[in-house]
């Protein structure tokens, strides 16, 4: 008995092992599927007005901000694809893969409205399965073996501090959705989203200026950015002469009932709770503070993950208004053209995708990528040099879905151009609501404050947000 | 150290928990001695059976959490159905290839069926957005603390079951040919005890347990997540391990016990804070602790040969 006993107890710790870095479970599936393949094929957003097309055919900018996908001809794409490729965490508690697969989307809609100066392009993702090595191999493959022209699109929390030094040695401008510090510290990555880290501050200035007492409580799961991811909010809280602590959990949270039990208690009556996960893992907290009664007896804040339609959806009723997440994008009904678009990419090629932050950046990396390669001469297209020139050249970027226009601004210390955001609360019913319109996100560490200061001095992005309502204090 | 006021939710929730694991727990013991498998796909096909369902409700990236009324309420029992299915396909079709072969390998093939339902999964239903499965609940307070109907249901389930199998290996003549079995499978073979048949209703009625623990699990979890159901079996096992993968009684104690001190750790700050960073450690310690408790006097034998 004692030997098959022990036989059983081995298999258990086997697997037990296996479970215990949360993101191996997966590890079965570390072929990533190579999104190359276009959805069914549905008819395209036209453009509004064939003249308006043509006359925009000329004109750089005519993928900016405007209510078609890039040449927006009508015509498909042929020939030789261009690919560009990216590396993405995707693994339980911790799936980016809803950004590169909105900005394929976006690729489809492309291909369909004349391509790349006629050529169709492509994406294709490397799974990194939240491990170094795959990270560093991911990159090695995509760029040596692959021989891509450009990296752009992938949404990992390791790609920037694994391969954020290999892609400036091969000269790679990398437009990307950043989780890790790396991504905002390197002058050779520029992130479409401003990062947990930063979202999270602007979260915690929504929630301190709606007053909690005492303390605030930032929460995310155990990884290797949780560190960073919640310390700008942490700060910005000592600085607000409020009590901080923060707490991570394994991933996927298990017992989400215990843990909002746990958040609130830490944070004390009229405190506050800044949680700092992906949709799924946000979610299971705010149901079970539901489900305990505890909604009401802190101020809730989340970053940018929980805008999402089916977290609002989900949330129901009894959040309405009570929780506030930290949107780097503007409200997913916007009715401005840009965001109309990302609406009609999204129904048309990706139907099955709900609307949601992690989708709009990749929809808008895809933008910034197909604005640059449109804006060169179509016999550069298969120069890595080129293409990659072409995306540092990026300046101002107009879109909708921004508050400020983008750049690629290559800075020293590192590049946030995206940084003002909305703090936005859920409606009760299935949308959220713009309670602030755009907000500076405070500049309280070196890179921001610097970032700032190149701004200041022109020629990177334009004065004014465009959706200047009056800011936090302004109650919308 | 927490206020011992603040600890009342923790221990509510931390019992319903190690309820689940106890029901788990037993279904592991019961097939284990039946068949000779440790099965450790009883999380992964809970977890389909879970998946499975939610579809048919109308579950959707647009619909996390789909409501059901009228004779779709038969959806739930489906969920039963399902899961007991699957085990007796598995039992039936795959178990039989591994009959003769030792423990360890019979319980690495049902590893085998855990990754490949993981892999559909994956595949199937995309783990980068919230799903939920609602299991009809009541919530009402008990000395300012919220207890969810679930939870009881919980509790007072592993307790049924605990009672309800153990009177049934007892006073049963399939109970009976169980426990031959599980004594000597060779011998009450011979004595003509219908092994087969026996081990069948084993896999089936470890089936309906999983399904019932998976129709409150998720209600539990407040999500569908795919890791999470499938390596629930995990904390569940050691409760069996520290029952010797024999007694029920010692099986649900120790499941009880690992769900409570699970949730009890979590509130642990300051100075004790590594407590609650490490009480997903909880199953493993005290399996291993028992595991060295039960062998304490026992000899070693390492390569055929016994150690003194």
């Amino acid at each position: 008995m004692l030997r098959k006993l022990t036989a059983i107890a081995f298999v258990f710790v086997l697997v037990a092992a296996a479970c215990a870095s949360d993101d191996d479970a997966d590890t079965a599936d570390t072929a990533a599927p190579a999104a190359t393949e276009a959805p069914a094929a549905t008819e395209a957003p036209a453009p509004a007005d064939d003249d308006m097309a043509d006359d925009m055919a000329d004109d750089m900018a005519m993928d900016q901000a405007g209510d078609f996908c890039g040449m927006g001809t009508g015509e498909p794409a042929t020939g030789e694809p261009i690919v560009i490729g990216n590396v993405t965490t995707s693994v339980p508690g911790i799936d980016f893969s809803s950004g590169p697969l909105m900005m394929q989307a976006y690729f489809d809609c492309v291909n369909d409205n004349g391509g790349i100066h006629g050529r169709p392009i492509q994406m294709v993702w490397e799974n990194d399965n939240a491990t170094p090595e795959d990270a560093a191999a991911a990159a090695r493959k995509l760029i040596e073996t692959d021989q891509l022209v450009a990296i752009g699109g992938g949404f990992s929390i390791l790609d920037c501090p694994v391969n954020a030094a290999y892609y400036e040695e091969k000269g790679y401008n990398v437009v990307l959705a950043g989780v890790p510090g790396e991504c905002f510290s390197s002058p050779n990555i520029a992130a479409t989203n401003m990062g947990p880290a930063y979202s999270l501050l602007g979260a915690a200035q929504a929630v301190i200026a709606k007053g909690p007492v005492n303390k605030v409580v930032t929460t995310t799961g155990v990884s290797p950015a949780a560190e960073y991811a919640n310390s700008l909010a942490g700060l910005f809280i000592q600085q607000s002469g409020l009590e901080w602590e923060d707490v991570q959990y394994e991933l996927p949270i298990q017992d989400a009932t215990s843990v909002a039990l746990d958040l609130v208690s830490r944070a004390g009556d009229g405190g506050g709770v800044l949680l700092n996960y992906t949709p799924p893992e946000g979610l299971k907290i705010l149901k079970a503070a539901e489900e305990q009664g505890l909604i009401d007896r802190v101020i809730w804040g989340a970053s940018t993950p929980l805008n999402d339609s089916s977290v609002v959806v989900a949330l129901g009723a009894a959040w309405e208004g009570k929780v506030n997440v930290n949107a780097e994008f503007s409200l997913l009904d916007d009715p401005r053209p840009d965001v109309e678009l990302y609406r009609q990419v999204s129904a048309e090629y990706w139907p099955e995708s709900p609307l949601g932050s992690f989708q709009q950046m990749g929809f808008v990396a895809g933008r910034i990528i197909v604005h640059a390669l449109l804006s060169m001469d179509p016999a550069d297209l298969d120069d890595p040099v080129a293409v990659n020139a072409a995306i540092g050249a990026v300046k101002n970027f107009q879109s909708d879905h921004l508050c400020k226009p983008w750049y690629f601004g290559g800075l020293p210390q590192g590049n946030v151009p995206n940084n003002w955001d909305y703090n936005v609360v859920p409606d009760g019913v299935d949308r959220m609501i713009d309670e602030s319109g755009c907000f500076e996100i405070a500049a309280i560490e070196p890179i921001l404050i610097a970032v700032r200061e190149a701004e200041a001095a022109g020629g990177l992005t334009s004065d004014e947000p465009n959706n200047w309502k009056g800011g936090l204090d302004s109650g919308g | 150290m927490p206020d011992s006021s603040i600890l009342l939710p923790f221990l509510i929730q931390g019992l319903a928990f190690g309820a689940m694991y106890a029901v788990t727990g037993t279904s592991i013991v019961v097939l284990y001695r039946t068949t000779g498998v440790v099965n450790l796909a009883f999380g992964a096909i809970g977890s389909m059976g879970v998946h499975i369902v939610w579809s048919l409700m109308g579950g959707s990236i647009m619909v996390p959490e789909p409501q059901v009324s009228g004779f779709s309420i038969l959806l739930y029992p489906a969920l039963v159905a399902i899961c007991a299915l699957m085990f007796l396909i598995y039992g039936r079709v795959f178990a039989p290839i591994l009959d003769k072969r030792d423990a360890l390998v019979k319980s690495l093939g049902t590893v085998a069926l855990t990754l490949i339902l993981m892999g559909i999964m994956k595949q199937r239903w995309d783990t980068s957005k919230p799903r939920s499965l609602h299991f009809p609940k009541e919530t009402f307070t008990v000395g300012g603390t919220v207890v969810s109907t679930n939870q009881i249901l919980a509790l007072v389930f592993a307790l049924a079951v605990v009672i309800g199998v153990g009177q049934y290996l007892k006073h049963t003549n399939t109970g009976t040919a169980m426990r031959a079995i599980a004594n000597n499978r060779e011998t009450s073979g011979l004595l003509g005890v219908p092994v087969q048949r026996v081990e069948t209703i084993a896999w089936f009625g470890a089936g309906l347990l999983c399904g019932c623990v998976f129709l409150l699990l998720p209600s539990l979890f407040k999500s569908m997540d795919q890791a999470t159901m499938t390596w629930f079996v995990i904390p569940a096992l050691a409760g069996a391990i520290v029952g010797q993968l024999r007694s029920l009684w010692v099986t649900f104690g120790a499941s009880l016990l690992i769900g409570v001190v699970e949730s009890l750790l979590t509130p642990f700050s300051g100075n004790l804070k590594f407590l609650s960073e490490l009480r997903r450690l909880t199953p493993v310690v005290v399996a291993v602790v028992a595991i060295l408790w039960i062998s304490r006097r026992r000899t070693v034998v390492l390569a055929g040969r016994e150690m003194t």
